[in-house]
């Protein structure tokens, strides 16, 4: 679905008005990027899922109060990647707890591409925080500008978690990565 | 680094569930639809009354029946306390006075309560117009862009508002307007509130953060990060701060933490009048839950009501004694007596303000004795 600034206010505006069809249209274009930036930063299906899915209710909720003079997907993304994190947090918390196990028996298989097994398995290893970034820059396209806004970090900060981010995958990975 | 193209796994069959969990949710906020259903419905009663009419003595006893099947009779006949209540709906807005009588007030979309309800701002295009309920327009100002988000400040003198992307400040009287900020719109929702007592305006910057600036002397007082802000509400007081985005949570005055309501959304959202106690709506497997949150560090907390669907808002009436809650699954509007468990239930709330499945009326506040 090519889902054009234009085709996504159009949906927007019917979806307020009453369509289910342009919901999902919204839905379906927006569920892909939502849940995979959930699924990198998470790792794990069952908890990416919640998160997509919540972060689509919630825009239902909002739904009449939206303004459509804002895009759709940034408001979207803050969530998903802000539940994101803080799932993992809580995730990292629970096992110091010692209280492990609880999110294994949902966890779907790896996926099938070699190099994309390989690369989730690199992004693992990072930090929530530094997966996210990575995550909204080449998962999501934002800029370093847009991903400071989404996640209120200083422009800094972002820059830093990207390069030390992307440092540790070229070298997990080993190949030139910018 | 190329951009990750691959599905992510199950993302398709969560895909497929999760839309089937987003699209009942979305219904349930739907109200039934009423225009096509109810001419299909005259259709069939109306064939089936002729033949009764036609062929037994009891027919005129049918059209009875009839009329209270297809009626759109307006059942909010009063309200249970005084004050009159703001619904923004299709086409314009709707004051409901106390007696039940309603005003429309055709054209303005956004419509927004002075503080002491003898006026409203609201946006009509790319205008702010500031009118008495009654509909007499006092003032207007043309910017270019829609205008809309009007809030007036505790004793009216001064009214923020968004035009296109920029945040400005208009004084009472439509004189003096000024930009605050040019871009005021990030990727969230629209959220500013003046903090009463004062000429202290709270809004979320294009950074995403909230910014409390002190409008008279042009001075910022505090900032805050914020993520994905949906809403935020002071207290009549001014010393607390509900702020609903990823992490709902109650700041005090100086920004400062006073409370965490959890991860979920808390909005629609109500500070009781002259309290920091607060109502919020949480949803939890399909049904929404009004709870009221109160004390010191907010652990009290009582649930008010439970509804399947979602609530489209809730407004305290100005004595505080009256909880309104827009329950738009079920095409009702609740008055909840906060001190006791009583309810007065008014339906078919959908064709009172006429807003059938184009739009939803939306709860713009409960104002003034």
């Amino acid at each position: 679905m090519a889902g054009s600034q234009g085709d996504e206010r159009a949906w927007v505006r019917g979806a307020q008005r009453g369509s289910v069809s342009d919901l999902e249209s919204l839905f379906r274009h927006h569920w892909p990027r939502a849940y995979r930036a959930a699924y990198l930063v998470v790792h794990d299906a069952a908890a990416a899922e919640d998160i997509a899915q919540e972060a689509f209710l919630s825009a239902v909720r909002s739904l009449d109060r939206f303004d459509r003079r804002r895009p759709f997907g940034p408001w979207l993304h803050r969530i998903v990647v802000n539940r994101a994190i803080d799932w993992s947090r809580a995730r990292t918390l629970r096992r110091e707890a010692g209280e492990s196990g609880l999110e294994s028996a949902a966890a779907a298989p790896a996926p099938d591409n070699p190099h994309a097994r390989t690369l989730a398995a690199a992004l693992a290893e990072l930090s929530p925080e530094h997966r996210a970034v990575i995550v909204l820059r080449h998962l999501l396209e934002y800029t370093p500008g847009e991903i400071a806004e989404l996640t209120g970090l200083p422009r800094g900060t972002v820059n830093s978690r990207l390069r030390r981010g992307l440092d540790h995958l070229a070298a997990r990975l080993g190949e030139g990565l910018r | 680094m190329t951009r990750w193209r691959e599905p992510a796994p199950g993302e398709q069959e969560a895909g497929d569930r999760s839309w089937d969990v987003v699209r009942r949710a979305y219904e349930e906020r739907l109200p039934a639809p009423r225009a096509r259903d109810r001419r299909l419905l005259i259709a069939l009663v109306v064939g089936a009354a002729i033949v009764a009419a036609a062929f037994s003595p009891p027919g005129l006893a049918f059209w009875g029946s009839i009329r209270d099947a297809v009626s759109s009779e307006d059942h909010l006949l009063a309200l249970p306390a005084r004050g009159r209540v703001l619904v923004n709906a299709q086409g314009g807005a709707w004051v409901v006075n106390h007696d039940g009588s309603k005003r429309f007030l055709s054209g303005y979309a956004d419509a927004a309560w002075s503080p002491h309800g003898l006026y409203l701002a609201a946006a009509h295009e790319n205008e702010l117009v500031a009118l008495e309920p009654n509909g007499k327009v006092h003032w207007k100002l043309a910017r270019k862009g829609l205008v809309g988000g009007a809030q007036w400040s505790y004793e009216g003198y001064r009214i923020a508002y968004l035009s296109g992307h920029a945040l400005r400040v208009v004084n009472g009287d439509g004189t003096g307007d000024r930009l605050i900020t040019p871009n005021a719109v990030g990727s969230g929702l629209p959220a500013l509130a003046w903090r009463p007592g004062t000429h202290e305006l709270l809004y979320t910057n294009g950074r995403g953060q909230l910014v409390l600036l002190d409008v008279d002397r042009s001075r910022i007082l505090w900032r805050r990060p914020s993520h994905g802000t949906e809403d935020i509400a002071w207290s009549g007081d001014g010393r607390r701060l509900l702020v609903a985005d990823a992490r709902p949570r109650m700041l005090d005055a100086g920004g400062r933490l006073v409370a965490e309501f959890g991860s979920s959304s808390v909005l629609p959202a109500a500070f009781v009048p002259r309290s920091h106690a607060i109502a919020v709506v949480k949803v939890a497997k399909g049904h929404s839950s009004v709870i009221v949150y109160s004390g010191p560090r907010y652990r009290r907390h009582r649930a008010v009501f439970s509804g399947a669907g979602l609530f489209g808002g809730v407004a305290w009436s100005p004595d505080g004694r009256w909880l309104l809650v827009d329950w738009r699954a079920a095409d009702q509007w609740l008055f909840i007596r906060s001190a006791a468990v009583r309810r007065i239930a008014v339906r078919n709330i959908g064709n009172t303000f006429d807003s059938g499945p184009e739009h939803y009326a939306t709860l713009g506040g409960w104002c003034c004795p």
